[in-house]
């Protein structure tokens, strides 16, 4: 190897691994191919293995060049249609697949891989097969007649390894038809005419071996010709060409082998097909770029900022040109380092198929969205967790085929893999139709292995029982097999998907099967992160770290927050979690000792005190950011939570490399520099190291969606029964009123009170809802809800405040028909009820035979719409709304992610917000019109802007319709009866 | 450096607590006045001498106080300049100091290299001798020459 260029061996192993990677597909797809697809598949086959023997020979790879040079022999068999592609026998191609992987793993190092049984199955396929052995003579010319002039050696090609003088024998015809198969393999540098036949100077990848095979005419005649490089200047460029070197008086001869014609032809067009254009480039060098790219973005932002609002026409005109290219530039780049999902995909069928022969069942995989593209780094992590996932189903998920048929399905099982993009995130699903996971079962499992008690499984959700399998320890099969391994099960996939800020999601359906989702980001480059201030400088947590934003109000402070052992905690999710004053942490360089944190503790509880009596309530507030990091689990206060921004990481300064809290600096968008939190620095310089398990700790599932400031809902919230907290989007209510109980007369099964002369129904939750009954007090409050046909109100027996909801809106929560969600407000869980949903549970005779029959829901399956909504609240709502009328709703959380879903998928709706940042509703739908491809999708402007000026803006800007937010009935008749419009004239317009 | 005598090197000079120091202008990458930056962002933990962290042209760059850095203990000038250095010098900083000066040509004969026996002279007061390569004689006087790539050395 001292010869070798080691770049020239890298070069090697990547592009063999390619064609590995492809024969493998090819051979997989040979087992259920037709036959006449079989030639084809066998030909590209072929040609991998071949060129990694070549190479293999030229690198001086012994063994590689060995063992491929014997797959190569049994599938030239196979190719010549001597030997049928069975089963078994693609089984041990495949075997040597692997083989030749893991001699490439160790290609160039001293490192011996057995293969030598593979090896010799080979052989002996060979021999038993082989022409040669089946007696054929050699025939073989006894010395070269071409004289090697000067004229001869200009025109030897210099990708052509081997040169033979080839005599064809035959009548004219023939000797045409066997010249033209031959010039598909090389090139005729001399022809001439000879007695009962042709022969050529024939130059050609093929060697030796192969020669024999391209050379159709019985009774031809071949001999390799050596041509030694000599020092002269034409012969120095020539490939050298070691084995002549080593044995240059070998004479290599075979015997002819026909080849039929079509297959050779079939054989130079598909070669030339398969070619692409592609440069291989250092990743070093794209990550460079990338990084420039981002800078650049910063640039342009911090431009834009400041000429924004400047009234020159040429500087606006440069700047909207600098933010164009800009754009783009970025775009492209960061569309360097994506490739699609295949390359990662492209490998489950083979372990499916492995795995089902192992265990005995009958597996079929089926995949989709292979061309949906994610960032080189996150698709390299994604391959193990996602073996993993496959692994669990067909071991765990895919019953045995006797069983079932037992429960009636089919005998064969089906894991169906999809990837597509959503609300700017890649969705992986994996989905089987085996038996399920039982709750039950999980829930027995984990208090029987002491990972929670029966006590904390109380409140759980099947859900969340489902999710507890991914705790460290936790092993479903209850024989430890070799396949899914002793417990290390998805606890570690969940920490690897988690490690690329996604998040794993499972969801099961006793008997039916099983669907995790895992949600990841696009692209690790640019992380998301909150921004939070404290000390006067702006900090950034990144989001991974982040849990979830509290906010405690006026009183609320001095009551959730104690001492314990002389720490600060407060109470969060029925848990106690340790708090972290982070100007304290700002103020003090080295890390906290017990006496500090008591110090700080006491004099903090002092001063909320003080604070709770000096000031009325309500005014003061205190943001904590929940944290987590690994098993630590704590609450930051911060000053002021600022938002959400998209960081470019920078290593800190090697000088400050010492300082544990930061993890790196980053430029905000104003151009000043902020520092990135090292969250478990944080925890260690503040909290002390972790020793043993954190009591503290509690499950939480991954977050939905994330907190950001200017999501903040304005909302009421109150209570009915005494055990709950309700809230409802101000947006939704016309008023409260107050009203006696004693006014609240009783007609028949049904509540009414008279509201400015009007009778109104009065409702109250616990009808609807599995919620604590309504509490009777002498004042009570109504609330009206706005958009409604026929008046009612809903009970409140105490209306608490009209609050900011900060917090992440959470619909993993608790879930019931009726409910949109839950958030966390403070140390409360607060439900969000559907009001409309509510109501027509209460009164469905109100909504009988209106328009709800005549939505077709069976078609609607088939309607794609897509909206583009930015508050997670309504983006939630008007997703669960067209969901239940079984529309297919992609969601974009701005214009700009939904032009680029617009790019890629096709839609038969778009319903968008009006104000969204990035791009706003107006230019989206004009950005939709301005584009020949979805000029004409339907767009319908959703929005809680209710004036004729806006209404008027947003059909002058391509909207064909508006709907005022939201009643759920109204809504859904609205979009029901546009479609219904809408249909015929695409009927009509397509005719 | 060379000691040629017939040669010369640029130097960069500037000021800080009323006392004139250089370094070699091929050091130095540019200077800005701190008004033209947005504000430095302060450093919690880091070492005194740290000022914090600056955007230069989408680069993030440490800012050293020289002031701490000589143990100047006066009150800062209203306004004060920046100077950052070549890669060469050291990762991504630059200096505060009192008021950047000029390029100035010096005489390598003029330039006497700094040996620890010029420890007790006290050439520029209190400048740390750690930071001093050479001392520039001038007809103003005498100017320590600093080296940058030892003013990261604690």
């Amino acid at each position: 190897m001292e010869n070798t260029d080691s770049t020239l061996l890298e070069e090697f192993i990547s592009e063999a691994s390619e064609h590995l990677a492809e024969s493998e597909q090819l051979l997989l797809e040979l087992d259920s191919a037709q036959d006449g697809e079989k030639k084809e598949l066998i030909d590209r086959i072929f040609r991998g293995i071949h060129s990694i023997k070549g190479a293999a020979g030229f690198l001086n790879l012994e063994a590689i060049n060995a063992f491929s040079h014997s797959m190569e022999n049994v599938l030239s068999l196979v190719r010549s249609g001597k030997l049928e592609a069975r089963p078994d026998l693609i089984e041990k191609l495949l075997q040597g697949v692997d083989v030749l992987n893991k001699m490439l793993d160790v290609a160039g190092k001293d490192e011996h891989t057995e293969c030598s049984a593979l090896l010799s199955a080979f052989e002996s396929i060979v021999s038993g097969k082989s022409p040669a052995a089946a007696s054929a003579p050699a025939k073989s010319l006894k010395a070269a007649s071409f004289v090697l002039t000067q004229e001869i050696i200009d025109k030897l090609p210099a990708s052509s390894s081997f040169f033979y003088e080839i005599h064809i024998k035959g009548n004219p015809d023939e000797c045409e038809e066997a010249f033209n198969e031959l010039m598909n393999f090389g090139q005729s540098i001399e022809r001439q005419s000879i007695a009962g036949g042709i022969k050529l100077f024939f130059a050609t990848m093929l060697d030796p071996d192969m020669i024999g095979a391209a050379v159709v005419t019985e009774g031809s005649e071949i001999l390799q010709l050596k041509i030694q490089p000599s020092s002269s200047a034409p012969a120095a460029s020539w490939p050298s060409n070691p084995p002549l070197q080593e044995a240059p008086a070998k004479v290599q001869l075979t015997p002819s082998i026909p080849i039929p014609a079509p297959e050779a032809a079939q054989e130079a067009h598909v070669r030339k097909t398969v070619r692409t254009e592609t440069v291989r480039i250092n990743v070093e060098v794209l990550d460079h770029l990338m990084n420039l790219a981002s800078e650049l973005v910063l640039v342009r932002n911090q431009h834009m900022q400041y000429f924004t609002g400047r009234q020159d026409g040429m500087a606006s005109e440069i700047s909207r040109r600098f933010n164009a290219v800009t754009s783009e530039l970025q775009n492209s780049v960061m569309n360097i380092r994506m490739q699609p999902l295949g390359n990662v995909f492209g490998k489950l069928p083979r372990i499916v198929r492995d795995l089902a022969s192992r265990l005995n069942k009958q597996i079929d995989i089926e995949i989709a969205g292979e061309d949906v593209e994610v960032d080189k780094t996150i698709l390299e992590s994604l391959a193990d967790p996602l073996t993993h996932m496959i692994r669990n189903c067909c071991d765990h998920g895919i019953e045995d085929p006797p069983d079932r048929v037992k429960v009636g399905k089919t005998p064969g099982g089906k894991i169906f893999v999809q990837a597509r993009h959503e609300g700017g995130q890649i969705i992986v699903s994996i989905a089987d139709d085996g038996k399920g996971i039982d709750p039950e079962m999980i829930r027995r499992k984990v208090i029987e292995k002491g990972l929670k008690t029966a006590d904390d499984l109380r409140h759980f959700q099947p859900r969340q029982i489902l999710s507890l399998i991914m705790l460290p320890g936790f092993s479903t099969a209850s024989k430890v097999s070799e396949i899914s391994g002793r417990g290390v099960g998805m606890d570690v996939v969940k920490s690897a998907i988690e490690k690329l800020s996604g998040s794993l999601d499972i969801d099961s359906i006793p008997g039916k099967g099983t669907t995790l989702t895992l949600s990841l980001p696009l692209t690790l480059a640019i992380m998301s992160s909150l921004l939070i201030e404290s000390s006067g400088q702006r900090f950034a947590i990144p989001q991974v770290n982040l849990e979830e934003v509290v906010c405690l109000f006026g009183k609320e402070i001095a009551g959730k927050i104690e001492i314990f052992n002389g720490q600060e905690v407060f109470r969060y999710h029925g848990g106690i979690v340790q708090l972290v004053r982070f100007n304290e942490v700002l103020r003090s360089a080295s890390p906290f000792s017990d006496a500090k944190r008591a110090e700080i503790a006491s004099s903090n509880a002092a001063a909320e005190q003080n604070a709770a009596l000096l000031t009325s309530a309500g005014l003061r507030s205190l943001n904590i950011a929940v944290v987590k990091v690994g098993s630590r689990h704590y609450g930051l206060v911060v000053d002021k939570v600022v938002g959400t921004e998209e960081i470019v990481v920078k290593p800190m300064h090697p000088m400050l490399k010492n300082l544990k809290c930061y993890l790196g600096a980053m430029i905000l968008g104003d151009g000043s520099v902020s520092m990135i939190l090292d969250i478990d620095g944080i925890g260690k310089h503040a909290l002390g190291h972790i020793h043993g398990s954190s009591s503290s700790s509690v499950e939480h599932e991954p977050e939905v969606i994330v907190a950001r400031s200017d999501d903040a809902q304005k909302v009421l919230s109150f209570r009915s029964g005494p055990h709950e907290k309700f809230a409802i989007s101000l947006a939704l209510i016309k008023r409260v009123d107050w009203i006696k109980a004693e006014n609240i007369q009783i007609i028949g099964n049904r509540r009414f009170v008279t509201v400015d002369g009007v009778p109104t129904q009065v409702v109250s939750l616990d009808q609807a809802l599995n919620v604590s009954p309504c509490e009777i007090k002498d004042d009570m409050f109504l609330i009206l809800p706005k958009h409604i046909k026929r008046p009612f109100g809903i009970l409140a027996s105490e209306f608490e405040e009209i609050e900011d909801i900060v917090a992440h809106f959470d619909s993993r929560g608790y879930v019931e028909d009726g409910i949109i969600g839950s958030a966390t407000v403070g140390p409360k869980i607060v439900i969000f009820p559907d009001i409309y949903r509510v109501i027509e549970k209460i009164e469905p005779e109100w909504f009988a035979g209106e328009d709800v029959q005549k939505r077709d829901r069976d078609a609607n399956s088939k309607i794609r719409i897509l909206l583009a909504e930015d508050t997670p609240f309504f983006r939630q709502l008007v997703r669960k709304y067209l969901e239940s009328d079984n529309y297919h709703v992609t969601t974009a959380a701005n214009g700009r992610e939904a032009l680029e879903i617009l790019g890629r998928q096709k839609f038969d709706m778009l319903l968008s917000d009006l104000e969204m940042p990035f791009v706003n509703g107006w230019r989206l739908v004009e950005a939709v019109r301005a584009n020949p491809e979805t000029r004409e999708l339907p767009a319908i402007a959703l929005t809680s802007l209710d004036s004729d000026h806006d209404r008027r803006t947003a059909f002058q800007s391509g909207f064909s319709d508006y709907i005022v937010k939201i009643e759920r009935e109204k809504f859904l008749s609205q979009i029901a009866k546009f479609f219904a419009r809408y249909n015929p004239e695409k009927k009509a317009a397509s005719q | 450096m060379k000691e040629n005598s017939d040669s010369h090197t640029q130097l960069y000079s500037f000021i800080s607590d009323g006392q004139t120091f250089a370094v070699k202008a091929n050091d130095v990458k540019e200077v800005r006045s701190h008004h033209e930056l947005s504000t430095i962002t302060p450093v919690f933990h880091a070492p005194d001498i740290v000022r914090g962290y600056i955007n230069v042209r989408g680069e993030i760059n440490l800012v050293l106080d020289f002031r701490k850095m000589i143990g100047n203990e006066a009150p800062r000038p209203a306004s004060e300049d920046l100077i950052f250095f070549k890669e060469s010098t050291g990762p991504a900083f630059g200096i505060l100091v009192d008021r950047a000066g000029e390029i100035f040509s010096s005489k390598n004969s003029d330039l006497e290299a700094w040996t620890s026996a010029h420890d007790i002279s006290s050439v520029s007061g209190s400048v740390k001798s750690r930071y001093t390569v050479s001392i520039c004689k001038t007809e103003k006087g005498l100017i320590s020459v600093l080296d940058p790539s030892r003013f990261m050395s604690l």
